[in-house]
């Protein structure tokens, strides 16, 4: 059955596998940090199981999406030695990653950031050298004008998710995740466009074929429909999500994640709100002293859900993806007032 | 001086605790390096158990009682000591007593009420702590009952549980070359100087304090301890309390220098740690970091390329944020 699953998994086409993941955990070992896993006694009692958090705020540029960014841009300068620069549409902390990975590769990077994006996220991106050009914040425009950058400066485009390569770099996390603690029976991870899911379902699933990979998403992403039916049941024109999750408000997974978030993401999807998110935040702060922002938070929120809960009992060890930890302290969601 | 303790009191302690404490990680960050210019390693005591190195020498304490004669624990604090003996009682099956300020926040209530300890209210004076918690100890006398005080600081026992955190830091960065540690009673300081030097004579101790609280710069550049008179205005909540009689030996002989922090380097680098390393770090043991920072740290001591930095505790009040509009 395992090997069954594992050469399924090869002959499926998908954008990614676990060779390119592999070659990619060795490709970014140099460059990226291990990052720790915490516990917390009191997350296991309120949860009810024990609970485990890859704590990817403390990566390199705050969050994982460095991975997906630096595999691409190595890749990239491997393949093309006269490649010019880079370039992406992104809420943040891919631009970030991306402007982070160009730079060390010595190559030029725009950033086409939302201008609803939190001020910190846009100084950060210049911070690592790139130039940012915004635009309004809906999917369309996103893409159209980076569009128009790539075609204007000759920058290569590197999707958020819907690129093999950054896929391949998500997928180092899960890997991490399975060498570092023994016996996961599930992984919680926080989807957007479906990178970091897509990347760690491939490791995962090669490595443990039984584990459990559970989508937590911001209440409105509708993707547990998508997943039972088997289709992308999501409104056209592409939507943002109106959540304080500000790295998880693409509402679609993209076009190489889907098929195998189809394929290999359980279909209960954990669906959290905004409330459930900023308290989950507020946990994580107080007791976990980690600073973590609202997409990092949601897969904490996620397995203090009721309809977690009631999943069975056999799933006794759960690895939650806390992906990223690039809030503005000055402006936590408990300080804020109405 | 042959009363005080040596490395083999530490390193009893280490394995006595062990498996109670995290061996906590060692993190650095690759933005403050190139601030200072040097490799900074932070020991990251705001993932211990109860959020601060004070855990260490409380279950250090409470794991050497003599558990038949059924003891109860009493000490006076309101802070990280009180949830560090509040947790190792329990973890010991050790009834706990907290003397707390009828003025203690309630979160810090509920946190030692969480462990299962009680709490006797005193009034916020020095005077009042004292007094209410031997009032407690003659209490429990008259009830048969042996009452044990373990001190937040001023505690043989509790000073060797500090200890402990420089064995860890040597052990995990064999280059440390110093190491700089908040003060307030002196526990950590003491404990972490006898453990560093015992180590490698040649590693510099060195003690960050706030401005506003200095005295361990006044009693270390005298050579005599002169506790404050007054209470100290900072919002190192951890470190209001002067160097105390039991600890001050530690200090004297093992730190080399002080270095002080005003009020804003210590706001300054509490909200850099959160934001460039994700840690959530409370006031006082931003103190340590706002010490690496200085100009006078890299001027002074220009040739130490290798720093420890112990981040003692991360117990902050979210809705008090020093960097928060009031």
């Amino acid at each position: 059955c395992t090997r069954r699953l594992v050469d399924a998994m090869s002959v499926a086409g998908y954008a990614a596998d676990f060779k390119a993941i592999h070659e990619a955990c060795a490709r970014l070992a140099p460059l990226i940090h291990r990052t720790p896993v915490l516990t917390s006694r009191t997350l296991d009692e309120r949860v009810g199981r024990s609970v485990f958090l890859k704590a990817e705020s403390l990566q390199k540029t705050g969050a994982f999406k460095i991975r997906g960014a630096l595999n691409a841009v190595l890749q990239l300068k491997e393949s093309n030695s006269d490649v010019r620069g880079v370039a992406t549409h992104s809420a943040g902390n891919h631009g970030q990653a991306l402007a982070a990975a160009a730079r060390k590769c010595q190559l030029s990077c725009t950033v086409v950031v939302p201008n609803t994006a939190p001020q910190a996220k846009v100084d950060a991106i210049r911070g690592y050298g790139a130039t940012v050009v915004f635009c309004d914040p809906t999917p369309q425009s996103r893409k159209a004008t980076c569009e128009r950058v790539c075609s204007e400066t000759g920058q290569v485009f590197i999707s958020p998710y819907d690129n093999n390569d950054v896929i391949a770099g998500q997928g180092t996390l899960g890997v991490e995740f399975i060498e570092q603690v023994a016996d996961l029976d599930a992984i919680v991870v926080p989807v957007s466009g479906g990178g970091l899911l897509a990347g760690v379902a491939l490791a995962a699933k090669s490595l443990k074929p039984h584990i459990k990979i559970f989508a937590a998403e911001p209440t409105g992403k509708d993707l547990e429909r998508c997943l039972r039916a088997g289709e992308r049941l999501w409104p056209e024109p592409p939507r943002a999500l109106d959540t304080i999750a500000d790295g998880l408000r693409t509402q679609q997974l993209g076009q190489l994640t889907w098929p195998i978030a189809k394929d290999l993401v359980d279909q209960t999807v954990l669906s959290v709100s905004d409330a459930e998110t900023v308290d989950a935040m507020k946990f994580v702060f107080e007791r976990m002293k980690l600073v973590v922002e609202p997409s990092g938070a949601v897969p904490v929120a996620a397995v203090l859900s009721d309809r977690f809960r009631s999943l069975s009992s056999d799933i006794r060890k759960v690895g939650l993806v806390i992906s990223g930890g690039n809030v503005s302290v000055d402006k936590l969601p408990w300080m804020r007032t109405k | 001086m042959s009363d005080l303790l040596n490395l083999s009191d530490v390193q009893l302690a280490a394995e006595r605790i062990s498996s109670y404490v995290h061996r906590t990680p060692i993190m650095t960050s690759s933005t403050l390096d190139e601030q200072v210019g040097k490799h900074l390693y932070f020991k990251c005591e705001n993932f211990q158990k109860v959020g601060a190195f004070k855990f260490r020498g409380a279950i250090n304490a409470v794991s050497q009682l003599d558990l038949e004669s059924r003891p109860v624990v009493v000490t006076h604090s309101s802070g990280n000591h009180a949830q560090a003996l509040s947790l190792a009682a329990k973890l010991k099956c050790v009834q706990a007593i907290i003397v707390m300020p009828r003025t203690a926040p309630h979160c810090k209530r509920a946190a030692v009420l969480g462990y299962g300890a009680s709490i006797v209210s005193c009034e916020p004076t020095e005077q009042s702590r004292e007094a209410t918690k031997d009032a407690e100890i003659a209490r429990l006398r008259t009830c048969g009952r042996n009452g044990e005080y373990i001190s937040t600081s001023q505690d043989a026992r509790v000073i060797a549980g500090q200890g402990t955190v420089a064995l860890e830091m040597l052990e995990d960065v064999k280059q440390l070359d110093s190491i700089i540690v908040p003060v307030g009673g002196g526990g950590l300081l003491g404990g972490v100087g006898l453990t560093a030097k015992s180590l490698n004579p040649q590693i510099k101790v060195i003690a960050a304090e706030p401005v506003n609280a200095a005295d361990c710069y006044n009693s270390v550049k005298s050579g005599q301890r002169q506790p404050l008179l007054e209470p100290p205005q900072t919002i190192a909540d951890g470190l209001r309390v002067s160097v105390g009689v039991v600890a001050w030996p530690y200090v004297k002989k093992y730190v080399d220098d002080v270095i002080l922090v005003s009020e804003q380097e210590i706001k300054d680098a509490m909200k850099l740690v959160w934001e460039r390393m994700k840690l959530v770090i409370e006031p006082s043991a931003a103190v340590a970091v706002a010490a690496a920072l200085t100009q006078q740290f890299r001027d002074q001591y220009s040739d130490l390329k290798h720093v420890g930095v112990v981040l003692s505790g991360g117990n902050v009040d979210l809705s008090k944020l020093p960097w928060a509009d009031m």
